[in-house]
């Protein structure tokens, strides 16, 4: 698994994952922006996994997510939601979309490889 | 050139002093107008420049600060020295100045909220090398209330446990907001019983200090989190009694529901409203008989709080309390509230549902459709 889509709005965050990316030799491609995520996940094929807050601009964590998954289905792209806090109801509310896996920020990075890594196996 | 100006400026003062008073006045008054515009667009243009280059600046250092804090971040903790990560930042960004400095804070409390940075020493280390934590003392001695409540924020953002004895003096501080945002952030940082003010404050806790005071609460170790009845018992100030009912049921404090159950007795209808919520919260099912025998002598805002209660303990058993609610209600919202909590009620409250619904004829009926409908969302 080589290239990972990264949807946040939070710059910051994207940027640091990219740079962690880099050092662990995986290619990144980030956007801000929901819309764009699914104009790139429609235009190009060259993605292994996508990792998506819940929090982005113009489309809710929610609609996102449901949208990526009806999209991914069809290109049968892992799915990876980080949700901004630990909350049981919001929780249940995304696993319900059947993500391949669900993270909680404050992220660690050795969970996030070895979930990647788990779902890369799986697939 | 000079000469010609003073006498420009002679000439005129000589035609004006000419000019009924009236219109002398409104000459002053319109360059005094000018002169005070041109002096803030002056000051603004100012600021604006000033922001666009200190942006411009953080543009340049930030993703090298980011770089560092990461490559040191994934470091094994003994590699490098103290001095090596100093010497490394100052190489890299050049001399470690105020502005610098506070960047590089800026950048590691992010770091912290996004990222798990507990797992190893490295993160405080930075801290360390970098001498964090006297540059954000430095902002303690200014008398500026912001750069005090500033200063606050970084340390406890941060997690510097041993800044416990520099914010210690402004929990007692005579201004209100430096004291309160010192007294959240001691919380968060003391080993030395963080909770003590919570006995002693008089002041009012708004939603603003109650959402800082819980986001800090999430963040402490789990085996911190103290049994929030006993202020429930004691204490005297309803804003501290609310928060603690609050945090009885988002901690799932168990062992407080007879605690909570003997509060119900408070004359205060909006904490007993509170009260009934959490043991709804906790899944209090002992308070289930309470609740149906006060429900009656309630004002409308705890009945309603007992039948969405009910509702949630989903016991099985008050079905027919339910419907008496729902038919003998007079308010429409309690009405809607208790269709509601008909509707959610198991199969037995799905059936009380359909009876309902073919019995009732009138407004009763039109409540029982908006509640099945599915497309409302907030009913």
């Amino acid at each position: 698994m080589r290239k990972v889509l990264i949807i946040d709005n939070d710059i910051h965050f994207a940027n640091t994952l990219k740079m962690y990316f880099r050092k662990q030799e995986k290619e990144c491609v980030i956007c801000t922006d929901g819309n764009l995520a699914v104009e790139y996940l429609n235009e190009n094929n060259d993605i292994d996994v996508v990792l998506s807050s819940t929090q982005v601009v113009h489309k809710s964590g929610m609609e996102l997510a449901i949208l990526l998954k009806i999209k991914l289905q069809e290109k049968d792209i892992p799915f990876i939601l980080i949700t901004p806090n630990n909350n049981s109801s919001m929780n249940s509310n995304f696993s319900a979309l059947e993500a391949d896996a669900i993270l909680h920020k404050p992220l660690s990075f050795q969970l996030l490889m070895s979930t990647i890594e788990g779902i890369a196996k799986m697939n | 050139m000079l000469l010609s100006i003073v006498d420009f400026l002679f000439s005129y003062y000589a035609r004006v002093s000419s000019f009924p008073f009236i219109i002398q006045i409104c000459i002053v008054f319109i360059l005094a107008c000018i002169l005070l515009f041109s002096f803030f667009f002056a000051f603004i243009t100012f600021i604006r420049y000033q922001y666009k280059r200190l942006k411009k600046r953080e543009e340049k250092v930030v993703p090298i600060i980011d770089e560092l804090i990461l490559k040191y971040l994934l470091e094994e903790t003994d590699k490098y020295s103290l001095q090596d990560i100093n010497d490394d930042f100052t190489n890299s960004i050049g001399v470690l100045n105020d502005e610098k400095l506070g960047f590089i804070t800026d950048q590691l409390i992010k770091y912290k909220d996004n990222f798990d940075v507990s797992i190893n020493d490295q993160y405080y280390k930075i801290i360390n090398a970098l001498r964090i934590e006297s540059h954000i003392e430095k902002k303690f001695n200014f008398t500026s209330n912001f750069s005090k409540m500033k200063g606050i924020q970084e340390l406890s953002s941060l997690a510097i446990t041993a800044a416990e004895s520099n914010i210690f003096p402004f929990t007692y501080s005579p201004n209100s907001n430096i004291r309160k945002e010192a007294r959240t952030s001691y919380i968060r940082l003391s080993k030395n019983d963080p909770f003590k003010f919570f006995d002693e404050t008089n002041e009012q806790l708004n939603s603003w200090d109650q959402i800082k005071l819980m986001k800090h609460l999430m963040e402490i170790d789990k085996k911190e989190i103290p049994k929030f009845s006993k202020w429930v018992t004691y204490s005297k100030n309803d804003s501290i009694v609310s928060f603690s009912l609050k945090m009885c049921s988002y901690f799932n404090q168990q062992e407080a529901i007879p605690v909570l159950i003997d509060y119900l007795k408070t004359d205060n209808h909006d904490l007993r409203a509170e009260t009934i919520k959490s043991l709804g919260e906790l899944r209090a099912v002992e308070a289930e008989p309470i609740l149906a025998e006060m429900y009656m002598n309630q004002p409308d805002k705890c009945q309603m709080e007992i039948i969405k209660t009910m509702g949630e303990l989903n016991t099985g058993k008050s079905t027919s309390f339910l419907k008496e609610c729902f038919e003998n209600a007079i308010n429409t919202e309690t009405k809607k509230v208790a269709a509601e909590a008909i509707y959610n009620y198991s199969e037995q409250g799905k059936e009380l549902f359909k009876s309902l619904l073919d019995s009732h004829k009138d407004f009763n009926n039109l409540i029982l459709q908006h509640i099945a409908n599915p497309l409302i969302k907030f009913k």
